[in-house]
């Protein structure tokens, strides 16, 4: 069940060149259950998802939890290897390179996790962490060059030189996930998958990470693929945006036009439903709040997947799968009532 | 009901009364509207401007509040915000400032807090 759409989100508008294009992604999950392991059913995670991000730009990747995005940005990683689709990066389908090409490749995609506690080795120094992959991937061989270029690293990303001799445990949340940036930028990626990078982080620290994220942007030229839930955040870094509802692409447009004139009930639906830090504000605006749970990706409704919570939906919606059209210049919906 | 949360735009949808934590003590406590619209404390009103609000046009740079929160075993004298403070004074780093009214129902633990808004007003290059 993938969207039939030709070439996913050609931005005239945005500068630079396609650098990543996901082509009707899948991601399909076997689930066993029972003491002897019976195949019992599929996880269609990512059903059937295309999109392209250009050099220097900031895709956001929204959803409810369980949307599949996560799960796409792993699939970009290879983390995941998709079912079936392409993910094409500067011009190659990883899907199809030899273990060796692709080792290359992935030097340039890196990605920053969600978690920066779990995601560091306890038992490394900062300064180990940060060096091993310039080691593993044999970018800087020598031993003393390779401290000089994880104190660079450091700073860089906002930490004292003196940090490389700590551990993990000893930092905080926003320190971890400095440390986390700095190891990602030590490949010297094109291209970041941003795992909720900020979720995990008080809120005071939160914009020291998004201040960080954007300098880095600047000074290196970096493509992010911002995965989050938070839509203010989201708002607040990305060039254009997608939203996803049940492993597919419900809406992508870019920031202003999503934001200021969201089209699919689904959109409309999760910013109205976004906190704003202001009870004035707050008191005045009208809300539509989804009735139901997201439904299982085991089991996902027919025809559109969110007909079921839909407000606008009619009978049609049951029967067939929306495809993600254009519905302006640049901003393509998956809604037949749009 | 009691809410327990760090999402500012969660407290603002649901709480009538609101008080904000910092190191282990009450340092704001007020209406909600009270709280939001003139914060008297540096740290509640640090934390609303770090923010982004989908309500507002979208702003060139977050200004978070610098610095980490404080080691808990090895709290500062004085103030324990006072050395992420923009806005402290030399008193801030020697007494703790009592929790205060500072107007009617409206209370702050912070020894500029009634002349907050002046200093604001006279320091800050970027406004929320």
């Amino acid at each position: 069940m993938t969207a039939a759409i030709s070439r996913a989100g050609t931005v005239p508008s945005q500068p630079g060149e396609v650098i990543l294009e996901v082509r009707d992604l899948v991601k399909h999950f076997e689930v066993s259950g029972g003491l002897v392991g019976i195949h019992s059913g599929v996880v269609k995670a990512v059903d059937g998802v295309s999109f392209s991000i250009r050099r220097g730009e900031t895709m956001g990747l929204v959803g409810e939890s369980g949307c599949g995005k996560t799960t796409t940005g792993r699939c970009i990683l290879l983390l995941e290897r998709p079912t079936s689709g392409q993910v094409i990066f500067e011009g190659r389908d990883l899907t199809k390179l030899a273990p060796a090409e692709l080792r290359a490749v992935r030097r340039k995609i890196q990605v920053i996790f969600q978690d920066p506690y779990s995601s560091l080795n306890p038992r490394m120094t900062v300064g180990q962490i940060i060096a091993e992959p310039l080691a593993v991937h044999g970018i800087v061989r020598e031993r003393q060059a390779r401290n000089d270029r994880v104190r660079d690293l450091l700073s860089v990303a906002g930490l004292l030189q003196s940090m490389a001799d700590r551990y993990p445990h000893e930092l905080s949340g926003g320190q971890r996930q400095r440390v986390g940036i700095a190891r990602a930028l030590a490949m010297e990626p094109s291209l970041i998958v941003c795992d909720e990078p900020v979720s995990a982080l008080d809120v005071s620290i939160q914009a020291q990470i998004i201040n960080l994220l954007e300098d880095l942007q600047e000074r290196f030229n970096l493509t992010y693929l911002f995965v989050a839930h938070d839509l203010s955040v989201v708002r607040h870094i990305s060039d254009r945006v997608a939203v996803m509802y049940l492993g597919k692409i419900a809406e992508i447009t870019d920031r202003a036009s999503l934001y200021a004139e969201p089209l699919h009930p689904y959109t409309k639906a999760l910013l109205s439903a976004v906190p704003i830090p202001d009870p004035v504000a707050e008191a005045s605006r009208e809300r539509t709040v989804l009735g139901g749970e997201v439904p299982s990706p085991l089991n996902p409704p027919s025809g559109c997947v969110f007909h079921p919570r839909c407000p606008i939906a009619i009978e049609q919606c049951k029967g067939v799968i929306p495809e993600l059209r254009e519905v302006r210049p640049a901003h393509r919906v998956a809604c037949i009532r749009v | 009901m009691v809410l327990i949360t760090h999402n500012l735009g969660i407290v603002a949808r649901y709480a009538d009364r609101v008080n904000v934590m910092y190191a282990g003590k009450i340092i704001e406590r007020g209406t909600a509207r009270e709280i939001y619209s003139n914060a008297r404390h540096p740290y509640t009103l640090g934390l609303l401007r770090s923010v982004p609000r989908l309500d507002e046009p979208k702003r060139m740079k977050l200004a978070p509040i610098q610095g980490q929160p404080p080691d808990l075993m090895q709290l500062p004298q004085g103030c324990a915000f006072a050395p992420r403070c923009a806005y402290c004074v030399e008193r801030c780093a020697v007494d703790v400032p009592p929790l205060e009214v500072v107007d009617g129902a409206h209370l702050s633990a912070c020894w500029v807090a009634r002349d907050l808004r002046e200093r604001v007003a006279a320091s800050s290059p970027v406004t929320a």
